[in-house]
């Protein structure tokens, strides 16, 4: 049972992934009609398509004549070519994203706010990331020193009035 | 006598031409360079070199960009690792075997593999130089996907149209600049558009170059030994 219903949903993810698909179960008749598409469906625009690619493309340009380049080093650098450019890989394309931090609140806040228990949440809720629980351990860390600041501020505001 | 010399030249000549063309590849890599423009505004540019090989079924992305690390896909469970130490693991779908590396290996590509695994045809028209086929969908499937069409050029897949809920297009696919080698094709680039609730379009394009097949130099790359 467990592994038919992980077959059914490597077709759907590998559908979505552009990678295709093996499904052991022979297609039975269907409720869904079939429909009539128009040629052109078949086809896209490929200026609008380079269009929306263009920083991308000036990106991939820039890294073929400097191949030692990483996000990084263009971070430090200021490039212009990374703005809007995330940070992280996709070789899985759109279907292989890294996970959430729950709740889509970002994960250094988790730690920041919660502290100990925050990071506890996101390392159980993104499934042992540690990138993300590397991230609420800094939170946790500023949120602690922000809470001794505060602490020793307020001490030395109490004594100063003693 | 002569005529039979010939007759057996034939038959050897023929033997050997069946045996070329079915010439059994398992194994390729390729550079790989991935860019996603989401509909929001955020892109991403993913760039490597890929090595899997059907047999091990173990799928290596070697990635040099954003960052240098390896993803690595054993079975049912994938590893990203930097510096030789893994930093995420998780249980995933078992997906190599409906790569696209699988299925051009296998000689799948053509029909997206949905022939080998049974799908049946429902209907086939030709417009223009396509021919479009369309194809059932397992019951246990259709809330996700209701139709899937196939449009060929040639001999070859040239794109896919998976349609959700009341045949909404969900997903369209362009597979093009085909790499030939001997009898092995491969598409050099992959278009998709993934169409949000609100038709809005999100790009990613696949593409593929400096193909290498049946590299028998080279095993280690094609298996990560993982630190138990």
């Amino acid at each position: 049972m467990k592994k038919f219903i992980l077959k059914s949903a490597s077709i759907i993810l590998a559908i979505s992934l552009l990678s295709a698909q093996n499904y052991s179960i022979y297609a039975r008749d269907i409720t869904t009609a079939t429909p009539e598409l128009d040629e052109s469906v078949f086809n896209y625009d490929e200026a609008e398509l380079n269009d929306a690619l263009s920083e991308l493309n000036d990106l991939d340009n820039y890294l073929e004549s400097n191949t030692d380049a990483t996000f990084e080093s263009l971070s430090e650098q200021e490039s212009d070519l990374i703005t809007n450019i995330e940070s992280t890989a996709s070789p899985m394309g759109m279907s292989g994203q890294d996970s959430e931090p729950p709740l889509g609140i970002p994960s250094f806040l988790w730690g920041c706010v919660f502290g100990i228990l925050g990071l506890l949440v996101v390392y159980i809720a993104t499934d042992n990331d540690k990138e993300e629980a590397k991230k609420a351990m800094w939170g946790c860390l500023a949120g602690t020193a922000v809470s001794v600041v505060i602490y020793v501020i307020a001490f030395a505001a109490v004594e100063s009035s003693n | 006598m002569i005529q039979y010399i010939n007759r057996l030249l034939f038959l050897a000549f023929f033997i050997a031409g069946l045996n070329s063309s079915a010439q059994d590849y398992y194994r390729m890599r390729a550079d790989f360079t991935i860019k996603i423009k989401r509909a929001e505004g955020q892109s991403n540019l993913t760039k490597g070199t890929i090595y899997y090989d059907k047999y091990a079924k173990e799928l290596i992305y070697d990635i040099s960009f954003p960052s240098k690390e390896k993803w690595v896909v054993q079975d049912s469970r994938i590893y990203k690792i930097k510096s030789g130490e893994t930093y995420f693991t998780e249980e995933i779908p078992s997906v190599n075997e409906f790569t696209v590396f699988h299925l051009a290996l296998n000689s799948s590509l053509e029909y997206f593999g949905l022939k080998e695994a049974n799908f049946a045809v429902d209907k086939v028209e030709k417009k223009g130089d396509l021919v479009i086929s369309y194809w059932k969908i397992p019951m246990q499937i259709q809330k996700m996907i209701s139709n899937i069409a196939l449009a060929k050029k040639g001999n070859q897949l040239h794109s896919v149209v998976i349609m959700g809920k009341n045949n909404q297009i969900i997903n369209r696919q362009f597979f093009k600049d085909y790499i030939k080698i001997d009898g092995f094709e491969f598409p050099g680039t992959i278009v998709q558009i993934f169409y949000e609730e609100n038709q809005q379009e999100n790009y990613q394009v696949m593409e593929f170059e400096n193909i290498v097949l049946n590299d028998t130099e080279n095993d280690s790359e094609y298996h990560y030994e993982l630190e138990r």
